[in-house]
């Protein structure tokens, strides 16, 4: 906290001066900080009912103690490793495909003139953010349908047999890939879009200059004012990596899918059908919490390792 | 997400404890009342009217307190009702979080069993011993008698107590709906055992049903799966996204229950239903089921000519007789068949005969309703007596079971040809305190308030595979989600072909070391000690 770099000029100073030079800035943190003590940090002890065999009406201390028997019923379950590989394939597919996505589509639209257009296509674009995936899963469903639906009818005329993608395992994790880029790529290219618009204009006269056409200009002078906001959001992205999307899978996934489909999630779901196992599902959940601390931890080492920008 | 849920539901819990608290002023001052003035049986005795909240599950609206239906009713029995409102959007969730606040309602309605241990070690739910139901409602105890399928008194019954009562269903089994106009065209008639199901749906796929010159209609889907298996002596559930629900056992004849979909039998069924896929009886799209999306008992495949058999509760398509040109007897997937098919037609055949003469169809609880008292509403005996007075009236007087549940007459429903008929529905019915202290459709009330529509349900439908209330084990519930995982992955790829109608062996192998049988033995063993303690 000693060091404040402003252009290249470290500026070393004692903490108590720092805090009473800028006060304001520390007075405008109180609200932030109490808010995340009592909302964030407090409710973390509730952590505790992974370890109980929780009652809500007895409390955490009227509840008995069990141990790890929750954590064991998790790893010896026969379906455990195969629903956890599930989860790491489709969260890396869609890390890989639906990341990049939105950054595309920003640049893609900044390049645009006509500014109606632009407005337009950008509309559209994060409309489906707004539709649930229940409602988004029946026009999929309809849509890929090997008997109703364009695509297979298209198939069928060009001579091809049709397929049923939702049905067929070697598809399945195709669907939800680009039908969760459909549905996100639009809203996700909205923070993209608002840091292209803070580029300095002057940059790009600049480039101009230099004789640089769209192509190097988006390469040299978009992408690199992108590069902070990139990093963030893949630092942030890494951390869901094992938050799969419940919703989304949940109303895809028949028993013919199970074996890739089938995540983690969906697999606590059906469990809880039966129960209200509140200790179970915490401790899935601190399970998962747990691996995703880990990956944001590494993801920003490795970030700052290769680039300057890292969220710490 | 997770922690931010925790702590809403911790902020909210204290909330809900500081009302309580200050609720509490008044309340110790009305039971201490209550108590003094006991009246011995009877709710009539005049005194304070005793408070009383009741959470009949998640509704569509809150009841106005003033309602009309809600003042007879507290005039009657010398309560002052209030409904308790739980948003039905996250039910459980909100629901959870009064009760962790430590507020409670005097009655609730529980809707599934395996919820009863849990409510009961939690302290929420109250004792509400078989005796004194059996003295102070004895009407309904007579009629329960009458109906018990042998499992109804000990269906509320944990660890010898039992928690609250459970009401006798007129429970309907699921009935066949034939497209008539599909039949009539090529001069078939409805069929009635397996080998007449299996020429008729395979005239559907051969002969171009739909006169479009195309093939390209199949026969059915997975709602006519539990037609199969109930030739051939087994309860088969496929629910709203298909597939095999495992949690639901069947109750064998001899009063122990098992997993239907181990059994040998199961096998024979499979190597039917494989045959008929390949054949194209069944349309490939099973896999994404008959409904695609909406009210969950449509069946879009039904209704938009790709099959021509399916399966749902009669009352479904058809209210109360098999006239299907009447429009007042339409139901819910018949408007909407209707809709869609303005010449079309349906007909309701039996349930197919097996080999061995067996048949019928899956059933919902011949037991249901399952209603308790909270250890709040436990703790006070003003309130057990008029709790059971109400049941006993529900069981006694029809004008009043009519009144709770159908509402008053002009207002709330008419009579037509085929029976009463509700006038209005949903939200608004729900505000005026319609259907909030009623028991559901039991025998009693379809035999004498909808007796056209009972008749009916029973005429077009044979055996019922009826649900069974299983005791919840732990032995089931932590290796529900594997088994089911086994058995439909199983399943389906042995109906697919994906894997060969052998391999069922290996799957029960695998069902059974997985925990199937030691969950199987647990509940049988569980069930036999609640059949003992009501002996």
């Amino acid at each position: 906290m000693t060091a404040v770099t402003a252009k290249g000029k470290p500026v070393k100073k004692g903490f108590l001066y720092n805090m009473s030079h800028y006060k304001e800035y520390y007075i405008m943190l109180i609200p932030g900080i109490l808010f995340f003590l009592v909302f964030c940090y407090g409710p973390m002890y509730g952590l505790v009912i992974a370890f109980q065999n929780y009652y809500p009406l007895k409390g955490i201390s009227g509840s008995p103690f069990v141990g790890l028997k929750h954590f064991k019923a998790l790893f010896n379950d026969p379906f455990f490793v195969s629903v956890l590989k599930n989860t790491l394939i489709i969260s890396f597919y869609k890390l890989l495909i639906c990341f990049p996505a939105p950054i595309i589509l920003s640049l893609i639209l900044n390049e645009i003139k006509c500014m109606p257009f632009k407005k337009f296509a950008q509309s559209i674009s994060y409309l489906p953010h707004f539709v649930s995936w229940v409602v988004v899963s029946g026009i999929i469903i309809e849509f890929l349908s090997p008997s109703r639906g364009p695509i297979n009818i298209l198939l069928q005329n060009l001579g091809f047999e049709s397929i049923f993608f939702v049905a067929e395992p070697k598809c399945f994790r195709g669907v939800l890939v680009l039908s969760d880029l459909w549905k996100s790529i639009g809203w996700g290219s909205i923070v993209y879009l608002a840091a292209v618009t803070a580029v300095d204009p002057t940059l790009y006269e600049a480039a101009e200059m230099d004789g640089a056409g769209r192509i190097k200009k988006i390469i040299h002078v978009t992408l690199p004012a992108l590069a902070p906001i990139i990093t963030v959001m893949l630092i942030m992205e890494s951390g869901k990596i094992l938050n799969d999307s419940f919703e989304q899978v949940y109303n895809f996934l028949t028993p013919s899918t199970y074996s890739v489909g089938d995540v983690i999630s969906t697999f606590v779901y059906r469990m809880g059908i039966q129960k209200m196992q509140y200790s179970f599902t915490t401790a899935v959940d601190l399970f998962k919490n747990t691996i995703s601390f880990i990956l944001v931890i590494l993801t920003n080492y490795v970030a700052r390792k290769t680039n300057d920008y890292a969220l710490w | 997400m997770k922690k931010s849920k925790r702590l809403i539901a911790g902020f909210m819990a204290s909330m809900m404890a500081a009302s309580v608290l200050a609720g509490c002023s008044s309340k110790p001052a009305e039971s201490t009342q209550g108590q003094t003035a006991e009246a011995p049986a009877t709710a009539e005795e005049k005194g304070e009217p005793v408070q009383m909240t009741w959470l009949v599950g998640a509704t569509s609206a809150e009841v106005d307190d003033n309602a009309e239906v809600v003042k007879m009713i507290e005039d009657r029995f010398n309560i002052d009702l209030k409904a308790w409102y739980v948003d039905s959007n996250k039910y459980q969730e909100n629901l959870n979080v009064r009760f962790a606040g430590g507020e409670m309602p005097d009655v609730l309605v529980i809707d599934n069993l395996s919820q009863l241990p849990d409510y009961v070690d939690g302290g929420i739910i109250g004792e509400l011993p078989i005796e004194e139901i059996r003295e102070k409602a004895p009407n309904y105890a007579k009629i329960a008698d009458q109906y018990d399928d042998g499992s109804l008194w000990s269906t509320l019954v944990y660890k010898g107590k039992n928690y609250g009562v459970t009401n006798p269903m007129d429970a309907v089994p699921m009935a066949m709906f034939w497209r008539k106009d599909w039949l009539d065209k090529l001069g078939l008639e409805v069929p009635k055992t397996l080998d007449e199901y299996e020429k008729v749906l395979t005239a559907f796929v051969e002969q171009d049903p739909d006169g479009n010159g195309k093939k390209d209609t199949a026969a059915m889907a997975e709602r006519t799966f539990g037609a199969v298996f109930g030739a051939y002596g087994l309860r088969c559930v496929t629910g709203g996204n298909p597939r095999f629900k495992v949690e639901e056992m069947q109750l064998g004849e001899d009063n122990v229950p098992y997993f239907p979909y181990i059994q040998p039998k199961a096998k024979e069924v499979l190597a039917k239903l494989h045959d008929w896929y390949t054949k194209g009886l069944i349309d490939k799209e099973f896999i994404t089921g008959e409904n695609h999306g909406g009210y969950a008992w449509l069946s879009h495949s039904f209704m938009n000519g790709k099959i021509g058999l399916t399966s749902a509760q009669p009352y479904h398509y058809l209210n109360a007789s098999t006239d299907t040109k009447n429009e007042e007897n339409w139901g819910v997937c018949m408007k909407e068949f209707k809709g869609l098919n303005p010449d079309g037609d349906i007909v309701i055949g039996p349930a197919p005969i097996g080999p061995d003469g067996q048949s019928g169809t899956e059933g919902w609880n011949l037991t249901g309703r399952m209603t308790c008292l909270t250890t709040k509403g436990a703790s006070d005996p003003r309130i057990v007596d008029a709790f059971l007075a109400m049941l006993d009236a529900y069981y006694s007087d029809m004008d009043y079971a009519r009144l709770v549940n159908y509402g008053l007459e002009g207002k709330h429903w008419k009579m037509a040809d085929l029976g009463p008929i509700r006038i209005m529905e949903g939200t608004d019915l729900r505000k005026e305190g319609v259907l909030q202290v009623d028991f559901g459709s039991t025998v009693n009330f379809a035999e004498n308030v909808t007796p056209q529509k009972r008749k009916f349900g029973h005429e077009v439908t044979g055996n019922g595979y009826y649900r069974f209330n299983a005791p919840p084990v732990e032995e089931v519930s932590n290796v529900i989600a594997t088994l089911d995982s086994l058995t439909n992955q199983a399943y389906f790829d042995i109906i697919t072909g994906a894997k060969p109608i052998d391999y069922f062996d290996t799957f029960v192998e695998e069902f059974k070391k997985a925990g199937g049988e030691a969950a199987e033995k647990a509940v049988q063993q569980a069930y036999a000690e609640k059949i003992a303690a009501v002996k």
